[in-house]
């Protein structure tokens, strides 16, 4: 069977539109479950329909920038690019300046992926507070008023909330889904073109979040990627990876070893 | 909304399905809504059902008879898994084999290959399957040698004192690992995540089938009888697992075989080796479905992946004939976040002779079995007094509308899983000699003087997101180092604000001693590899490390959570091969290079990119 590419398996898989596919021979056995030579399914089963992108369900609701440009959330900043979205509110004084030093990590491991369209956004989750001055003020105090990286606010709080539920920052509980620090430890990432989205903890380690980026935000067969030391493998896949050999070699690397299980000795 | 296009059926009345209820329709209404919305602009948007499913649709329940998977043929390698062409590396299968797998190596004993080792083939490709009848929904699927596929994938079929070697070869655009959830394997082929292949990548699972020790011999009460595989790739596990990446695993060994020739359990293979008539494994998965038949899939959804439509054996509601007997089934809950408790629609109670991999001490009887992602549970029903033409139901009584937790049991809420139709005249009195008490697999407890260390990991929340020890998994940390042939004492408690986890540990069993300070019941009191830590509830267990060195982890079984990071890593260390000396713990909450031997991932030198392993 001809190989299908990394979109066209992601387009069905997780829930894209029907893409065509290379014609594969006929399958031997007409069981119920069979070698499926077009993973978007046959007419049958779309019945027509066309199952929306992921991305089609975030909001495409204006946003302002620190900069002070409007701009649509998901026309210009989601559309044909990768990104990486972080929740924060610039009055915060729990884990959002962790989120953003964390997606500043990532950022400069990521510096070279900003060319082929990397997006970092991080957006408020206070609009009724946070100003385009704030957000600049909190983007210069961080110093992380960078290019491809806006720090938006949406016109209401209405907008607000649809933006963070749609991108998978809620609470069951409706309580604790008002609590806006219950939403700013999340990074959600994904390649639009692709249509693989994820999420993960924003204190988790950057080099492991960027690690998880680049692969899950992959095109092409990853195959040739992991076995050829050309100019397949982006830069900064090998940058981290000289990095991590450094790291593993640096005696005084080390992480709290209360945090793995308090040890006690025999009872 | 249309309440007649639900698919759950009211058991008295199938061929009319009108039995909606409020939840049902509730959980209907959401993302079906939206989704359609830029379809059918007239319908209306609901904007606070976020997390909700698309409508399920219209089906007859109870039409399609239970499918049991084929097993998984024996099919022969080349190369030959081990030989110089198929070492980590290699252009045929470039993650390797086990080290272990090398009768020199140290680990290996000789009584390891009683019997010649079993080579089998698996391939992850995409498929099509009808989970729904007459809709064709496109899914993943394990493809064995020359055979048709299934969904769930070919059962394994497994027996002490014979290896087997799995060939897995992945054929899709995601990272796959195939755990073999239960199994006492080394850690190149437990399924780590971080030990993914990718497409086109091949690596030879091996599987010793040998028990650990016990005061030198191998410790037959260790033998699993009910396993399951399933995908563990990182950060897809929950993708690749809803999308049908599961199966059941099934191993014997002489204790089970002399139960089976003393009619104390029906045996598990018929004549020609394919699964008994009388042993019927059942993996409960709830799915849902876009509008066009594909798979309904959030990968931001993180809570937990709740379905609407709910399989058994890859089909939605199907019907088994029964004879008037007593039958084996194997319960599997193969959801992702669903939390199933099961009763017989007559209420008369199961047997239940299982807990998770191990056969119990002995057989207990049980009106309702709970169980929670991940866990298995093999019961014993009787047929032989219901006459024939009796209909009854497999139900689950637990009612659940997110991934948090259930709501609890609800029998206005009870959806039936599977329809039993007792067929046949003849009644089959005394077909099995078990009732409650009848014992079964001996245990052997571990004891509090041979406990070395003590261990406390408490599940907590943390702003949208769920940690161990308030860390997520880091495959490059190594969270706690065991010593090999050492026992543990852990504490697991659940503190993460009214989320329920199953705690799946790898390698080896654990024992619970304590649940919230209480002895636990009888049925979780021998063996256990997934526990139910509910909400604020405290485990305390007792695990050995035995036979295998090196990493594996334990994690939260909600699969979303265990994509979240939710994962904790342990390594097990024991004496170098070459000096024979103990490395010493001093690992321990440090950075650790990924030993390329025992993992199968491949080497800098090797493969320029090793940095996407983790």
């Amino acid at each position: 069977m001809e190989k299908l590419t990394l979109r066209q398996f992601l387009a069905s898989a997780l829930g894209g539109r029907a893409q065509a596919a290379p014609t594969a021979p006929a399958p031997r056995d007409p069981a119920p479950v069979r070698q499926s030579s077009r993973p978007a399914a046959s007419p049958l089963v779309n019945r027509g329909i066309e199952v929306q992108r992921r991305s089609e369900r975030f909001p495409d609701v204006w946003v302002t920038n620190q900069r002070g440009e409007r701009k649509r959330f998901r026309s210009d900043l989601i559309n044909g690019k990768k990104v990486i979205l972080g929740f924060i509110y610039t009055r915060c004084e729990g884990i959002c300046p962790l989120t953003t030093h964390n997606m500043r990590r990532v950022y400069e491991i990521l510096e070279e992926e900003l060319e082929n369209g990397l997006q970092m956004i991080s957006l408020s989750l206070d609009p009724s507070r946070d100003t385009v001055h704030d957000l600049a003020q909190y983007a210069n105090d961080h110093r992380v008023n960078l290019p491809g990286w806006d720090f938006v606010v949406a016109g209401n709080e209405e907008d607000t909330v649809a933006l963070r539920k749609a991108t998978g920052a809620y609470e069951i509980d409706p309580e604790l889904d008002r609590n806006l620090s219950q939403h700013s430890g999340l990074l959600t990432f994904g390649n639009d073109r692709t249509n693989r989205w994820m999420g993960l903890g924003a204190g988790s380690d950057p080099e492991i979040i960027a690690k998880s980026f680049i692969r899950t935000t992959r095109e092409g067969a990853i195959a040739r990627l992991s076995r050829d030391s050309g100019p397949g493998i982006p830069l900064a896949a090998r940058r981290l990876n000289a990095r991590m050999r450094a790291a593993h070699e640096d005696p005084v690397c080390d992480v709290a070893a209360a945090a793995s299980g308090s040890i006690a000795t025999k009872p | 909304m249309n309440a007649k296009n639900s698919p759950v059926a009211d058991p008295a009345n199938a061929a009319a399905p009108s039995g909606m209820t409020r939840r049902q329709a509730i959980i209907t209404g959401g993302v079906g809504s939206i989704l359609a919305a830029s379809v059918f602009p007239n319908l209306k948007l609901h904007a606070n059902e976020w997390s909700s499913l698309p409508q399920a649709p219209s089906f007859t329940p109870f039409t399609q008879a239970l499918p049991i998977p084929n097993r998984l043929g024996d099919a022969t390698l080349s190369p030959e898994p081990g030989c110089e062409t198929a070492r980590c590396g290699s252009q045929d299968v470039y993650h390797g084999i086990a080290p272990e797998f090398h009768p020199t190596h140290p680990s290996h004993h000789p009584d390891w290959d009683r019997l010649p080792t079993k080579h089998h083939f698996m391939e992850v490709n995409h498929a099509v399957h009808q989970f729904v009848p007459g809709i064709e929904t496109p899914c993943l699927a394990y493809f064995a040698n020359g055979t048709t596929p299934s969904v769930p994938g070919p059962t394994f079929r497994m027996r002490h004192g014979q290896p087997s070697i799995i060939r897995m070869k992945n054929s899709i655009d995601l990272e796959t690992s195939l755990h073999h959830h239960g199994a006492h394997s080394p850690s190149h082929s437990d399924g780590h995540p971080v030990h993914y292949t990718f497409h086109g990548e091949c690596r030879d699972y091996y599987y010793p089938n040998a028990a650990p020790r016990h005061n030198g011999e191998q410790d037959l009460s260790e033998n699993p009888s009910t396993m399951w595989y399933h995908d563990h790739g990182n950060d897809v596990t929950a993708h690749n697992v809803a999308h049908g990446l599961a199966g059941f695993s099934i191993f014997t060994d002489s204790i089970e075989e002399d139960l089976i020739s003393r009619k104390v359990l029906p045996a598990v293979d018929d004549a020609s080796g394919a699964q008994g008539a009388y042993d019927i494994p059942m993996a409960f998965h709830d799915t849902a479905l876009n509008p066009d038949g594909t798979i309904y899939w959030d990968p931001l959804n993180h809570d937990g992946r709740i379905g609407n439509i709910f399989l058994t054996n890859g089909v939605a509601q199907p019907y088994l004939n029964v004879e008037r007997r007593a039958y084996r089934f194997r319960f599997l809950c193969a959801n992702l976040a669903r939390v199933i408790e099961l009763r017989l629609s007559t209420g008369q109670p199961w047997l239940q002779i299982s807990n998770d991999s191990w056969l119990l001490p002995k057989a207990a009887s049980v009106s309702t079995i709970r169980l929670i992602p991940g866990k298995r549970a093999d019961v014993i029903v009787d047929f032989s007094r219901m006459p024939e033409g009796t209909v009854l139901y497999i139900e689950n009584i637990m009612d659940q509308d997110n991934g948090r937790k259930p709501n609890g049991v609800d029998l206005k809420k009870r959806i039936p899983y599977v329809q039993l139709r007792v067929v046949g005249k003849t009644v089959q009195y005394n077909s099995l000699k078990i009732g409650a008490g009848t014992p079964l697999r001996p245990h052997v407890p571990i004891t509090p003087d041979e406990i070395v260390a003590t261990r406390v990991f408490v599940l907590n929340r943390s702003n949208g997101a769920w940690q161990i020890n308030q860390q997520f998994y880091n495959a490059t940390r190594c969270d706690a180092q065991i010593k090999l042939g050492t026992a543990e004492r852990w504490i697991l408690q659940n503190k993460s604000g009214g989320w329920w986890h199953p705690l799946h540990i790898h390698v080896e069993s654990h024992q619970i001693q304590k649940l919230n300070g209480k002895a636990p019941k009888e049925v979780w009191a021998a063996k256990t590899d997934t526990s139910p830590l509910e909400d604020n509830t405290q485990i305390e267990m007792f695990m050995k490390f035995r036979t295998f060195c090196g990493p594996f982890v334990f994690h939260c079984h909600n699969n979303n959570h265990e994509d979240m990071r939710m994962m904790k890593q342990f390594e097990i260390c024991g004496p170098d091969p070459v000096t024979g000396a103990t490395k010493p713990p001093q690992l321990n909450g440090r950075f650790y290079n990924v030993d390329s031997e025992v993992c199968g991932i491949p080497k800098p030198d090797i493969d320029a990119n090793p940095h996407l392993f983790s």
